[in-house]
């Protein structure tokens, strides 16, 4: 059966897609944009109770995603998350010269793609391997140049 | 020197040639050039199948094509 059609958003109501209800724009769950209020599919209702769903299916995995029980509980926080390396600026940098050095697949990748007004050119995986290869080789190549030159 | 395959080998050869010294810098550096340029080409026609929502057909890119 095809699902009703979504009335106007002008109207002031919109079908809630868990319940299927026709619910008011202002019992709908909103966010405040700089393009004006965006109204989400689920109203209220469902969406508290869809969330708390997700919450009782692994309470102490959605305790510790929770920003405000981690700083309420930081040293909960801490004991938690002992095994895990927090990732510092000192390592980022550590990561970035390492691919730099050896020319790993993600520093060529980003070598061919070209970045304009903040939207990339081409995604990771539009890029084939071959392609990534042969660059490769010729950074090598321009590489051992500079050092010849030298 | 057919597909990129081939053109990725001749190069790996240049670059072994050049540690050994046995060709010129002058004249590796102009061939390592004209593999960017190749590259650059490839690279214009990837983003030109991207912009158009289209799968890239391009015969330089495909291995089998001999």
């Amino acid at each position: 059966m095809a699902r009703k059609p979504i009335p106007d958003p002008a109207l002031g109501y919109r079908l809630c897609t868990h319940c299927e209800k026709l619910i008011p724009l202002t019992d709908l769950v909103s966010r405040v944009t700089k393009h004006g209020i965006r109204y989400a599919r689920r109203c209220k209702p469902c969406n508290r109770a869809v969330s708390r769903a997700a919450y009782w299916e692994d309470p102490e995995f959605r305790r510790n995603s929770s920003s405000v029980w981690r700083i309420n509980n930081l040293e909960k926080r801490r004991a938690y998350q002992q095994e895990y390396v927090i990732k510092t600026r000192e390592h980022i940098n550590a990561y970035a010269r390492h691919n730099v050095a050896n020319l790993t697949d993600s520093y060529v990748r980003s070598t061919l793609v070209k970045v304009y007004n903040g939207k990339r050119t081409l995604s990771a995986s539009e890029i084939p391997d071959e392609l990534v290869a042969l660059k490769r080789v010729q950074m090598q190549i321009k590489r051992l140049l500079k050092e010849k030159t030298a | 020197m057919r597909n990129i395959t081939d053109l990725t080998a001749s190069l790996a050869a240049l670059y072994k040639d050049l540690k050994d010294g046995t060709i010129d810098v002058k004249v590796a550096g102009e061939m390592n050039n004209t593999a960017g340029k190749i590259i650059n080409a490839q690279k214009v026609q990837l983003e030109y199948a991207a912009l158009r929502n289209v799968m890239p057909r391009i015969p330089f890119l495909d291995e089998e094509q001999k």
